[in-house]
């Protein structure tokens, strides 16, 4: 199980901020919807969240442990998260079952269980 | 084209008779050529060449070029280039004469040396007497229809032969001299 | 795709406190990427500062003043302003005029009229300025000959060997370049500014004077620019038009400082201030075009519709092939002739037709062999490595790996700056002493094309990454992949078409380069460029005419199997 907690996250485009001093606490096992107005910050605070932008201050703690803040950041590929894009992300150039197993190179599954979810 | 008899200050005389239909090479891209005009320079003094370029030739680098250029009927009279190689440009087929004026013709040595620090002396000099044998320098004869320095070697019935030439030698050391000088007069009437 | 699962995210709490979580493993790829970028564009400029500079006596502007000083080198300066002044002019009126007609008006057979220009485009302008000589040479030329027949005159209707003729010739392989860069423009001009002027009631010529007109201004100004240091940085024609009629300019003039005995230094003290001219001038024109600056502008903005040219379709048209034909059909015909006679100057009958020519110079003759080989040895090399850097490159700066990374555009795109003669200045003094001797080999002339090709392998790169949506790739990574995996996955199997293009316009490029080839060659390295130029010399017109043919069939070959390629490719755009 985790948590996650956001201690003062900010991130800047320019002037202005998109994430202004974030504090959020997300408890184990909670769910957790970001609701309001375009351009509010919530993808901002999502790809934070995964590890694609890196905060201009603040912190971002998984289990108590800081994996992003203004001088390093867990790159996303280790963060061990899932993220589902707004634009699908689907991969034209690869089949349906090549988009489902790509992912599965990565979790180091043995060929059988793979084959399984084909 | 009459070209009998013809005498290089005789074109000049005629004032501009041949006004763009001359090409020549530039010293300041053949060593050839460089000696040629050296060798001239010393013979006739600058004005030989002011007055020449009054009649706006057509100019190349190499000295192998005025051949081609004269081949091809772009400009009819070549004033200068590499006689062996108007030569072979003949023997090809191409409607070519070559005039050896009776004042003198520029000589160019092309020599083979050894370096003095060379670290293979000896292969050098099996390389030397290989180009200096008499089979080798024939070949230079008859395949570049090159005048060589080995007495035995026979030549073309239709080239003159070299003791009937006179022969306007010029010298190394003045020529490295006079180099820059020489460059800068031609670009000077020649304009490149 | 798989939705998150809470008991994952707890793993990340194992795992120790390394700093290397942090770090992102394939960075030492991204660095040696910059730092050779870096390094191949740096390092022949700093040499020729420096041996423009310093000499044994220390730092002196001595050369400086030598070179503003001689009476020669001021003649071939200004010579090169007239040439390109006039070039830049006459070539965006012809560019911009077949823009226009092309993009906005219904001019039949635009497909034949692209295709044309593009042949333009894409014949070397040395062998279109050979062709010519042999077009236009006042006595041999088949053109002038014709003439002669026709009005029994003793004269020559044109003579190529003039400055005139040089600036024709330019023109004529200069265009293609402001074509482009108008077209582009053109496309994007909203039909509604035009409509609005119609229904005020101007005609179809006022419409395009003050409404079309100054739209483009900025884009004609542009190509003015485009097509003045395209022509600054020939050396091709200028030496084969104009070196025989006394006329230096000012890449004529570096490579004759290298003849003997060579003047390297008095070179690159030439070549600084050309350097910082063409500098000047991109500068001005990226500040007169926006940001649009090379890269092609995608993307459709309003409706467009097209001018009616009514009857004077047929006049249009006649113009049009008229022109293609100066750059494109007579220099062909007469390179085809050449190819195939014994005595080109001679009328091509069945008694003058022979293939002499062409098993000469592809099976008898060693130095066209071995050129050959080089050649396209060195194409295929130059387009992989400089596909492969200009990828990494492009990904750096579109994903803005690093801080500072939009900076390595800069770099990437430096090469523009730099006449290739200029850049074989600079070669020339970096690699013909210790530590790193290249000079002699063929690699001397692989760094050189790398470097001269950068840019257009950069920027179409970074423009086919611009047309990729990064989620793409960032769904790669969140499942687990690092940006390298994710670059060659995802990115660049669907950057596919880009990239090949890219690769064809590198090996093109490379195959038809001669001012920096023309000063770093030695007898083994040659190319078939420079052995055109050298043929020349003996008045091999035949060969030439072969080998010429030759680069044109082959980048003939790339460009068509490129176009199959993009037709069939999965699209990626961003929505």
């Amino acid at each position: 199980m985790a948590t996650v907690s956001m201690r003062a996250l900010t991130k800047r485009f320019g002037e202005a901020a998109a994430v202004d001093a974030l504090e959020l606490e997300i408890g184990d096992g909670e769910f957790v919807a970001l609701l309001g107005p375009s351009g509010c910050g919530k993808t901002t605070t999502l790809r934070l969240l995964a590890g694609f932008l890196q905060p201009d201050g603040g912190e971002l703690c998984v289990n108590g442990e800081v994996i992003s803040s203004a001088e390093l950041v867990v790159p996303p590929e280790r963060r061990n998260m899932s993220m589902i894009f707004q634009s699908y992300a689907v991969w034209p150039h690869m089949t349906v079952a090549q988009n489902v197993a790509y992912g599965l190179k990565f979790k180091k599954l043995s060929r059988q269980k793979k084959s399984m979810l084909n | 084209m009459n070209l009998k008899n013809a005498r290089r200050k005789a074109f000049l005389r005629l004032n501009l008779k041949w006004n763009g239909k001359m090409v020549t090479a530039h010293p300041g891209y053949s060593g050839i050529i460089m000696t040629h005009v050296l060798a001239l320079v010393n013979a006739y003094g600058w004005d030989y060449f002011r007055d020449l370029a009054k009649n706006k030739l057509h100019i190349v680098q190499s000295a192998n070029d005025p051949a081609g250029v004269v081949a091809s009927g772009e400009r009819p009279v070549g004033v200068n280039g590499a006689e062996y190689f108007y030569y072979k440009t003949q023997k090809q087929g191409n409607p070519i004469k070559i005039v050896y004026p009776r004042e003198g013709v520029p000589l160019v040595v092309s020599p083979v040396a050894i370096a003095k620090d060379a670290p293979h002396p000896n292969a050098a000099k099996l390389v030397t007497e290989f180009i200096f044998a008499k089979e080798s320098q024939q070949l230079l004869a008859d395949k570049e229809g090159l005048y060589t320095g080995h007495p035995d070697v026979t030549y073309p019935t239709d080239k003159p032969k070299l003791k009937d030439l006179k022969l306007l030698p010029a010298d190394a050391d003045e020529l490295e001299k006079r180099n820059a000088e020489i460059k800068k007069r031609f670009v000077e009437y020649f304009g490149a | 795709m798989p939705v998150s699962q809470s008991g994952t995210i707890a793993r990340i709490g194992h795992g120790g406190r390394f700093a290397f979580r942090f770090m992102d493993p394939t960075l030492p790829v991204w660095l040696g990427a910059a730092l050779l970028l870096i390094f191949l564009m740096v390092f022949p400029l700093a040499a020729i500062f420096r041996a423009s500079l310093w000499d044994e006596s220390g730092f002196s502007i001595g050369r400086y003043l030598e070179v503003f000083a001689n009476e020669q080198f001021l003649k071939a300066i200004w010579n090169t302003l007239i040439i390109s002044t006039w070039v830049g002019v006459i070539a965006v009126v012809i560019g911009a005029l077949l823009a226009w007609l092309v993009t906005r008006t219904d001019l039949p057979w635009k497909k034949a009229i692209r295709a044309l220009v593009m042949a333009s485009f894409v014949t070397p302008p040395f062998l279109g300025a050979f062709a010519w000589t042999l077009l236009a040479g006042p006595n041999a030329g088949a053109l002038n000959k014709f003439y002669r027949a026709l009005t029994g005159s003793e004269e020559a209707l044109f003579n190529i060997f003039t400055m005139p003729g040089l600036i024709f010739v330019m023109v004529l392989y200069s265009f293609p370049f402001v074509f482009s860069m108008i077209a582009n423009v053109c496309e994007l001009i909203s039909s509604d500014l035009e409509d609005a002027a119609e229904i005020l009631g101007a005609n179809k010529w006022r419409i395009a004077w003050t409404v079309t007109f100054p739209l483009a201004l900025p884009a004609l100004i542009g190509g003015f620019i485009l097509a003045f240091l395209h022509s600054l940085s020939l050396f091709g024609a200028p030496a084969i038009l104009g070196l025989p009629a006394g006329l230096h300019t000012i890449t004529t003039q570096i490579w004759a400082l290298f003849q003997y005995p060579p003047r390297l230094d008095m070179a690159a003290a030439f070549s600084v201030p050309l350097l910082l001219a063409t500098m000047l001038l991109i500068a001005a024109q990226k500040k007169i075009l926006g940001r649009r600056g090379y890269s092609t502008v995608g993307g459709k903005g309003g409706q467009k519709r097209l001018l009616r040219l009514g009857w004077g379709k047929v006049p249009v048209l006649l113009l049009v092939f008229a022109i293609l034909s100066l750059s494109v059909f007579l220099p062909y015909w007469i390179l085809l002739k050449a190819a195939l006679s014994k005595a080109w100057a001679l009328p091509l009958t069945w008694d003058n037709f022979s293939l002499k020519n062409v098993s000469f110079a592809f099976f008898e003759y060693g130095d066209t062999q071995r050129a050959i080989y080089n050649t396209f040895k060195l194409g295929i090399l130059t387009a992989t490595v400089g596909t492969l850097l200009a990828t990494l490159i492009a990904y750096i700066t579109n994903r803005n790996l690093f801080r500072g990374a939009r900076y390595l555009t800069f770099f990437a795109l430096a090469p523009l700056v730099i006449p290739g003669i200029v850049l074989a200045v600079g070669l020339f003094i970096v690699y013909t002493r210790p530590p790193l001797v290249l000079y002699g080999t063929v690699w001397i002339l692989f760094v050189a094309y790398l470097t001269k090709e950068m840019p257009i392998g950069f920027s179409q790169a970074e423009s086919t990454f611009k047309s990729i949506h990064p989620e793409l790739e960032d769904a790669s990574r969140i499942i687990g992949a690092n940006r390298l995996t994710s670059l060659i996955d995802v990115t660049v199997p669907l950057a596919r078409s880009g990239l090949i293009a890219a690769w064809s316009f590198i090996f093109i490029g490379v195959i038809r380069e001669l001012s920096a080839s023309i000063l770093l060659f030695a007898p083994s390295s040659k190319v078939v460029s420079v052995v055109i130029f050298d043929l020349k010399e003996e008045g091999q017109v035949g060969v030439i005419a072969v080998l010429g043919i030759l680069l044109l069939l082959v980048s003939f070959a790339v460009i068509l199997s490129v176009q199959w390629f993009a037709g069939r490719d999965p699209v990626a755009t961003r929505e």
